[in-house]
């Protein structure tokens, strides 16, 4: 093999051209060392490095060890003929990379056909001429530069879709986490203090006004969490005797009271190396509380009827709707257990702060409903759309949730229309922009009503917020009796 | 075939980016001409073939298309085993590298 090392003789105006064009690592396969001398002059002119070898075996180790971007090779060669070294190098996985110029003595058709079966790109036949030769290699470096060119293209691909991909998951993010969708400021700092907490171990309590999600929330920090693996278990505190919560919290003994007829262990024994969610924890009793003050300082519980304490490994997430800390001034509520609880604290946002939520939350609800019914509803009317957005939503979420599914049994194609909403959201809604109290308008007034109603009287009724019957005196009075 | 009406040196012009190879090529020949002396005496023509074979590809690339002329035509008496043919073109050969006169331009 020759000296790989042999520096390129270029100089002046070549030379700066040289730094323009990529220098190629060229591999010359050929037996013939006039030959070799010959291409490896070539190859050094062009500013290029060449690697000799002057049979197929070597060669073969040099192309395995380095990424060849250029191989001259002479097609008779001694042992391994260079056809059969072509295959090689093309079966090696990255010679995608490598343009093989066959050069050979050979100028049949059959024979060109064959090279370019092997393998080949390019293939030129003895007695090669000086000229042709440097020909030759300026087209195989077109053909490297290009073959580069296509591999930064294909990586600048590959960036430019993960970038997409991450811009993708980013906005999905940005407008939902987990099972939580919003994209709003409130929302979006929601999604922050979520993935604080769940890289933490401590205990969460989550407050939020009734149907704002404190259970998704309380899912997000587990699944976000490292104890993902493991169980959460929601339960709710509230409206449980003392005795029976204490039972699903802590487990019982066989035995230990009437209709203790087995061992049961506890939600906190099965939540074990989990997350144990107790929402309405501000409706526990006292004697609980006690209990559960116990389990988290100790971390360990004791089933009713045992004396034995067990060991659990137990995040513990809470949620109220209460306000706590009114709770321990009005004495109902222990204060070392809040503080316990308390560690980290989750405030949700109501609906009515986000409201710009609302149609992102509509889409989902949706998409939800119409899995289960089987219905094609995918819209919203302008006017049902603002009728929701206005609404003062009490019930947060579960309740705006309920009225996409009311609407969605109401309506009659793909569309919810405003008549198809449920009467509170309808009714918060009419007042303030349809009222009888201007008479001078009161004609445009019913006849808008009418025609955003569609003729539906009760719906008009309802937009201008009065009974039916006043509307149909009205229309009476005014001569509009529809027909 | 090498002008015999033309006495003196025979003008070869040859591209200067070979100038440092040329002396070498033309030393391999003068040894090609040693081995193609001795394989025709012990009638060797895979070795004339060969060499021939290797000339004709070789000359032309370095600008001596008489080399590749005079190894083709070895290439094809070692095929014929004609060992006259081959004494000639050998002493053609010989007679070639003795009146070349090499011009880089």
């Amino acid at each position: 093999m020759s000296d790989p090392a042999v520096q390129p003789e270029v100089s002046g105006e070549e030379g700066r051209k040289v730094e323009r064009r990529r220098l190629i690592q060229a591999l010359i396969v050929e037996d013939d060392e006039d030959m070799l001398r010959l291409i490896e002059k070539v190859v050094h002119l062009r500013g290029h490095q060449a690697t000799g070898c002057a049979d197929a075996e070597s060669a073969w180790t040099a192309y395995q060890q380095d990424q060849y971007s250029l191989v001259f090779l002479d097609w008779q060669l001694p042992g391994m003929d260079g056809l059969e070294l072509c295959r090689r190098i093309r079966s090696h996985p990255n010679s995608e990379g490598t343009i093989i110029v066959m050069i050979t003595a050979r100028d049949h058709w059959e024979d060109l056909e064959a090279a370019l079966r092997s393998g080949a790109n390019d293939y030129l036949t003895k007695p090669v001429n000086l000229d042709t030769l440097k020909v030759r290699l300026a087209i195989a470096e077109q053909s490297v530069r290009n073959l580069d060119r296509r591999r930064e293209a294909e990586e600048a691909l590959r960036d430019q879709e993960e970038t997409v991909l991450n811009l993708k998951r980013q906005l999905n993010e940005k407008s939902q986490f987990q099972d939580l969708i919003g994209k709003s400021k409130l929302m979006g700092d929601l999604y922050l203090r979520i993935r604080e907490l769940a890289k933490v171990d401590t205990t969460v309590l989550i407050e939020g006004e009734t149907g704002t999600g404190k259970e998704l929330v309380a899912r997000a920090v587990h699944f976000s969490s490292t104890r993902k693996a493991g169980p959460f278990i929601a339960i709710n505190c509230a409206g449980l005797t003392d005795a029976l919560l204490a039972s699903q919290l802590f487990g019982h003994k066989k035995g230990a009271f009437t209709g203790a007829v087995d061992h049961q262990q506890g939600f906190f024994e099965a939540a074990n190396g989990g997350t144990l969610f107790l929402d309405e924890i501000g409706d526990i009793s006292s004697a609980v509380q006690i209990s559960l003050l116990r389990v988290l300082q100790e971390k360990e519980i004791v089933r009713l009827g045992e004396s034995r304490p067990r060991k659990v490994d137990v995040r513990v997430l809470a949620a109220t709707h209460h306000n706590l800390s009114q709770d321990v001034v009005n004495g109902s509520f222990r204060a070392d257990l809040l503080y316990r609880i308390r560690v980290a604290r989750i405030q949700l946002p109501s609906l009515r702060d986000r409201r710009g939520d609302i149609p992102l939350l509509i889409a989902s609800f949706l998409g939800q409903c119409c899995a289960v019914t089987g219905k094609l509803v995918d819209r919203v009317s302008p006017e049902a759309l603002q009728a929701l957005t206005n609404y003062a939503w009490p019930g947060n979420v579960r309740e705006l949730k309920s009225a996409i599914e009311a609407g969605l049994i109401s309506c009659k194609d793909n569309t919810i229309q405003i008549e198809d909403l449920p009467p509170e959201v309808l009714d918060s809604n009419s007042v303030p922009h349809m009222t009888l109290e201007a008479p001078q308008d009161e004609k445009t007034r019913l006849l808008a009503a009418l025609g955003r109603a569609k003729g539906n009287r009760t719906m008009a009724a309802r937009l201008l917020g009065v009974s039916r019957a006043t509307l149909y005196r009205r229309l009476t009075d005014l001569n509009l009796t529809p027909e | 075939m090498i002008p015999q009406d033309q006495p003196g040196p025979l003008r070869i012009s040859i591209d200067p980016d070979l100038r440092d190879l040329i002396p070498g090529f033309l030393q391999n020949r003068r040894l090609d001409i040693q081995a193609l002396q001795e394989a025709v005496v012990v009638g060797n023509f895979d070795t004339i073939r060969t060499v021939g074979h290797r000339m004709r590809g070789d000359g032309g690339g370095y600008g001596f298309h008489m080399i590749s002329e005079i190894g083709h035509a070895l290439e094809t008496a070692a095929l014929q085993k004609n060992s006259q043919e081959i004494t000639a073109r050998v002493q053609e050969l010989t007679t070639y590298l003795g009146r070349i006169e090499v011009v880089y331009e």
